[in-house]
């Protein structure tokens, strides 16, 4: 990305700000953020103290967390919780435009106004450039966790419970980030709502599923990889070197992706067909 | 720059039920073009094209000889864009849209802006979403001037307007044109604002631009005649469209025909006329079916 095209990203993202766009009426009842961040902070709190329980208080069972039943609502809830929370953060930046509106501005459900963005000196490619960068900085948010969550378990490896949680989190935010926004990045780009809700169901459960791994239940092919990483902790250094490996190939692969479709494309994933 | 303001040639765009087929037409500096169709026409869809809102299947549109979509950013500049729809983003002011404007436009005029929202008396530190339609029409038109655009892209503007506010676009639009240089693409089915300001009339029908001309060439090419039935004498297959009362009848004709009818009276044709007839006589047996259905019915 030129220096000049960055430039202009930054206006249309500091535009869209200004112009506070209402593209989206998520349906009535369907979802409200509180609810569901409290139902969440619940979540959360419940494995918190599972952990304090069992470290202070010398308790080894993980009576929440060691049911699959624990990861599959935390995920769905926590896709949900993410999936509008980007999905309302995006539609202000101008994406999810694509495939969702239609000619007369209404579409099952969801009722989009706007377009005036499309009337501001931009081009496709800065809308791309937009949810390229959008794309990438969730990526970076899921490193930066992922390295908090896998340090807590390299500064206290030995204690083997701790190692579990953190462990189990970790493989939860890592897998929870790839899958995510390596599909979020496909449901933008492509123009099928149909494809668009099937990638993120998909994401749902690759992160169910990589939770469940993380219990060591072994789900395939998700199992074997985080298994084998796991089985790296021993060694410290394959294991950053592994797992960065994990976090980065992929990022790097999405980055070519995206960047071929644009010039294939020339996409304009903002287009309202 | 190039000598046409705008240049549509042969774009088609597909949709499941509606295809815009290979459309063509141009807009000469310094004119108001007319661009006239029944709803669902397509005359909103070369509109979003110009924008370049939707992707063209084909064909080629360019703005000052600036390609609309390789050009796209130098196109915007040079484009004042007012919609058929409520497109304004609701939750902002407009003052945060002249903010947004004045950043982005390469030429903002803000006192061009200021002296439109007093002429109207738009409130600019309000939401957008608490302004009336005519109001939000006007706010529109003053954004899109106020960056001193060479092309305005009317669709539909003076729809939810008062009269008075109708006429006041209407000078704005004809003063705008004055300098030979900027143009207006004006997309209406209010035939009447066109006959007002008008230089050249694009006529779209079911995705087709079936006409593309100038009023003098309106003129020379068509004529409007009327007068009782029985003047028609057996020339109706030679008429462009026909409205026929029990006693008189007014038809479109193209000027090469007039010979037929002698002692007829003749009138050039207006916008209306040559939107109307041009569709009528596809629509006046269906229309005439339901009519007639209706009055059994009763």
């Amino acid at each position: 990305m030129s220096l000049e095209e960055k430039l202009r990203v930054k206006k249309l993202s500091w535009a869209s700000k200004n112009l506070k766009p209402q593209y989206v009426r998520i349906p009535d009842g369907f979802c409200r953020f509180s609810k569901v961040a409290a139902i969440v902070a619940v979540c959360g709190l419940l494995l918190g103290a599972e952990i304090l329980f069992n470290e202070l208080l010398g308790g080894s069972e993980y009576m929440f967390t060691q049911h699959w039943v624990y990861w599959v609502v935390f995920t769905f809830l926590y896709l949900i919780y993410g999936f509008f929370t980007l999905l309302n953060q995006n539609l202000k930046l101008g994406f999810f435009r694509s495939g969702v509106i239609s000619a007369d501005g209404e579409t099952k459900g969801y009722t989009f106004l706007g377009g005036q963005l499309a009337a501001l000196p931009f081009n496709a490619k800065d809308f791309n450039n937009m949810l390229f960068l959008k794309w990438q900085t969730t990526y970076k948010s899921g490193i930066i966790l992922f390295t908090l969550l896998t340090s807590i378990e390299f500064l206290d490896y030995r204690r083997v419970d701790s190692i579990y949680m953190s462990q189990e989190l970790a493989f939860f935010v890592l897998a929870f980030f790839q899958t995510y926004s390596a599909l979020y990045l496909v449901a933008c780009i492509n123009k099928s709502r149909r494809v668009r809700l099937g990638a993120l169901w998909a994401a749902y459960f690759l992160t169910c599923a990589a939770g469940l791994a993380g219990q060591g239940y072994g789900m395939g092919f998700v199992s074997y990889w985080f298994e084998s990483v796991a089985i790296a902790r021993y060694v410290s250094a394959a294991e950053w070197l592994l797992r960065y490996a994990a976090i980065i190939l992929p990022y790097w692969m999405m980055s070519v992706i995206c960047k071929t479709h644009n010039k294939k494309t020339k996409n304009v994933c903002w287009r309202l067909d | 720059m190039e000598n046409k303001a705008l240049m549509i040639d042969g774009v088609t765009k597909e949709y499941k039920n509606f295809k815009l087929d290979n459309a063509s037409f141009t807009v000469e500096p310094g004119t108001v073009m007319g661009l006239i169709g029944q709803n669902g026409a397509g005359k909103t869809t070369i509109v979003r094209l110009i924008m370049n809102m939707i992707s063209r299947k084909s064909g080629k549109i360019s703005v000052f000889g600036y390609d609309n979509i390789d050009d796209e950013i130098k196109v915007k500049n040079l484009l004042g864009y007012v919609a058929d729809e409520d497109f304004m983003f609701g939750g902002s002011k407009l003052k945060n849209n002249a903010a947004v404007y004045s950043e982005l436009f390469d030429e903002w005029d803000n006192e061009k802006y200021q002296k439109y929202i007093k002429f109207w008396d738009i409130p600019d530190d309000k939401k957008v979403s608490s302004y009336s339609k005519g109001t939000k029409t006007k706010a529109m038109l003053a954004l899109a001037l106020s960056h001193n655009p060479q092309l305005l892209i009317l669709d539909e503007p003076t729809a939810g307007l008062d009269p008075v506010a109708r006429m006041e676009v209407l000078d704005i639009l004809r003063d705008f044109v004055s300098d030979g240089k900027k143009s207006v693409l004006f997309s209406t089915h209010i035939t009447g604002d066109l006959d007002k300001i008008a230089d050249a009339i694009t006529i779209i029908i079911d995705g087709k631009v079936t006409e593309s001309l100038n009023i003098d060439q309106i003129e020379d090419k068509y004529a409007v005649i009327s007068g009782n039935n029985s003047e028609l004498g057996g020339h109706e297959g030679r008429l462009i469209g026909l409205r026929k009362g029990n006693v008189n009848f007014e038809a479109l004709v193209k000027r090469s025909d007039l010979e037929l009818f002698k002692n007829i009276a003749v009138t050039s044709p207006n916008a209306e006329n040559l939107l109307t007839y041009s569709i009528w006589n596809n629509r006046k047996d269906k229309l005439r079916d339901i009519i007639s259905d209706k009055g059994e019915q009763a």
